[in-house]
């Protein structure tokens, strides 16, 4: 009955459609699966091809067995939020950089790296270090606006730093090997973990203002607190076990993914039981949570399976590819179309929906580029993840500002602002693995 | 959030329509019951799901003896715990959506924000209602053919639990969406009353 309209003109507005939809405020899966189910309708004047489509995204996209690892891992990163862990490792940094000038800053990118190897949702890190690391900061004279800014900044490593759960999502949707994605994130990550660290080491000599109150940086020399090897261990080793079991059994060929979430869940359960952390309402908490994690992130799934299958009807991707070829853009071109599109869309929206809206869009057109998916996936995720601080839609940044105390002086403007230095060195680090694909492939 | 049911402070505006009133507020009642209660099964359900992982495993390497159909058991769960937590996330109102706009326009013409603010909770009705609709007779097929996966002869699950989650998931969803969309035309209209909006 629409026989009328070109499959690419369809196309073209559903994708219009959705973005005005989606800015507009409808639920972003129900946006993605209304979308896409009206493009099907057009594209084949039917129905109830359109229903049978929705009804086997639902059952068939979701019920598989790849699906348990979401919640299993994100169990795994909400358990090791509560457990203690993180507190313990910026204890243990503090005290091993505590004469360095920005050392406290140093120790908050290097715990938050740390915290990062075992979970991978940036929330849960964000929350953990507000808590631990800002009324630290302030006590030995850095700027507030630094303090919430390297907190807010290095929460991105949760994402970057196997597990993440936007690399599960995005092998998902893609249908690549969510354990070669993890393993894509490892350099790109301890590259951007390095680029921070150099950053505030710099800042503190030569711009002590940037980080320090009133430029002037406190007698550190003063500090003497002792680094007992013995604590050191005892802080590293719940990680370490963790990092064992989870990334070590995938690559060790022992596990599959979903059985490492499982494992992994089991090992932050005990760890943080036998740390005395795990009261019966914490973790009844952690596990809604969870749930409602789970629950609203697999409804982006469904839509963005079903939205998948409706673009490939449509045919759009192989056009905008020709598009790219056409015009002489090319490879390049579209990579810099592709991630200045993630940026913008990352300021409506988060981390997940951003994701699971434009990789169904741009990944079949980067297939046909013949470019590495695992590449192509670590972009993803750190494009998206600069979202994660830029305004007004900075997740992190607003879960910085909900973890302060209510009364804190420290504004959601003055943690964008203090978190854009680090929104510029992830630009950097991004334009590094733009350049040396390698960053991303050399682990492979 | 409690939908009450009753329209205004100052009495009914159309006494004839309070039995309707009455009746709409008792099934949102029954609704949230529902709602909360799925959602706890699935919350409990992602315990099981771990527990069931991690025993398969250890019966694998300790015993070399794995529980058979870990994986179709798995693909069970997952169904299980989105379809039985999501009418609650439409009720809590935590499903992902941008909210930028919208709270502009809320903050500028409340009854327009409400007014369409309802239109998007119809869509979600319209979507699930079609799933839920479209399902169902395949559930009751799957049923009455007693269809299955696995490997028979090892172990099968059926598959009618699986596409029943799904139609009890997408019409309580549906069912949620469509409370949802009631209250947002009732305060959208409420307001031409001079009462509050949100």
């Amino acid at each position: 009955m629409f026989a009328d309209f070109a499959p690419l003109t369809i196309g073209f507005i559903a994708i219009g459609l959705l973005l005005v939809l989606v800015y507009g405020g409808l639920y972003v899966g129900v946006a993605l699966t209304a979308v896409s189910f009206i493009g099907v309708v057009m594209l084949r004047g039917d129905f109830g091809i359109a229903s049978q489509m929705l009804s086997i995204a639902a059952a068939d996209s979701i019920a598989s067995y790849i699906f348990g690892v979401i919640p299993l891992f994100v169990l795994m990163g909400m358990l090791v939020g509560i457990s203690g862990i993180g507190e313990e490792c910026f204890d243990v940094a503090d005290r091993m950089l505590q004469r360095l000038a920005g050392g406290l800053g140093i120790a908050t990118v290097a715990a938050n790296a740390v915290f990062a190897a075992i979970t991978g949702i940036s929330i849960a890190a964000a929350a953990v270090f507000v808590r631990i690391a800002v009324p630290q900061m302030m006590r030995f004279g850095y700027r507030a606006k630094f303090a919430v800014g390297v907190v807010a900044g290095s929460s991105v490593l949760g994402m970057l730093l196997p597990p993440s759960l936007l690399f599960i999502l995005f092998g998902i949707i893609t249908e690549t090997s969510i354990g070669d994605l993890f393993l894509a994130g490892v350099l790109p990550g301890l590259v951007l973990t390095a680029v921070y660290c150099a950053y505030i080491m710099l800042a503190a000599r030569y711009r002590p203002g940037l980080i320090y109150e009133n430029g002037l940086v406190p007698n550190l020399a003063t500090r003497r607190m002792v680094v007992r090897p013995v604590e050191v261990a005892r802080a590293l080793s719940p990680v370490v076990l963790l990092v064992l079991f989870v990334i070590g059994g995938i690559y060790g060929g022992f596990f599959t993914p979903t059985e490492a979430g499982a494992v992994g869940a089991l090992g932050a359960f005990i760890i943080t039981a036998f740390r005395g952390r795990l009261q019966r309402s914490a973790f009844w908490k952690v596990l809604v949570d969870t749930g409602q994690v789970t629950a609203s992130v697999c409804l982006l799934l469904i839509g963005a399976s079903l939205f998948s299958r409706f673009l490939a009807l449509s045919g759009l991707p192989v056009e905008i590819a020709d598009l790219f070829q056409q015009t002489g853009l090319g490879l390049a071109g579209f990579i810099a179309v592709y991630v200045l599109t993630l940026i913008v869309l990352g300021c409506i929206l988060d981390s997940s929906s951003t994701l699971l809206i434009l990789v169904p869009i741009a990944f079949p057109v980067s297939q046909s580029f013949g470019i590495d998916p695992y590449w192509f996936g670590v972009i993803t995720v750190l494009t998206v993840e600069i979202g994660l601080l830029t305004p007004p839609f900075g997740l992190s940044v607003f879960v910085v500002r909900a973890s302060l105390a209510s009364e804190s002086p420290i504004t959601t403007n003055n943690i964008f602002a203090g978190s854009f230095p680090f929104v510029l060195l992830m630009a950097a680090t991004l334009c590094l693995v733009i350049a040396f694909p390698a960053l991303a492939t050399a682990l492979l | 959030m409690k939908n009450d049911g009753a329209g205004n402070r100052e009495g009914p505006r159309w006494p004839l329509l309070m039995p309707l009133r009455k009746l709409l507020a008792l099934a949102d009642r029954l609704l949230g019951l529902l709602t909360s209660g799925g959602s706890a099964v699935g919350t409990v359900w992602i315990v099981g799901l771990m527990v069931l992982i991690n025993a398969d495993i250890l019966g694998r390497v300790l015993f070399n003896a794995p529980i058979t159909g870990t994986p179709e058991l798995v693909t069970l769960s997952i169904i299980g715990i989105v379809f039985l937590q999501l009418p609650d996330a439409a009720r809590r109102r935590s499903l992902t959506r941008s909210e930028s706009l919208m709270d502009f326009v809320m903050a500028r013409a409340p009854r327009t924000a409400q007014a369409i603010g309802g239109l998007y909770e119809l869509v979600g009705l319209a979507l699930f209602g079609i799933l839920a609709w479209v399902t169902f007779p395949q559930a009751v097929e799957a049923w009455v053919r007693a269809e299955f996966i696995g490997n028979p002869g090892l172990l099968t699950v059926p598959t009618w639990p699986l596409l029943g989650l799904i139609v009890l998931g997408s019409g309580l969803l549906a069912a949620q969406f469509a409370a949802n969309a009631c209250r947002a035309f009732r305060l959208a209209l409420r307001a031409a009353a001079g009462g509050d909006v949100r």
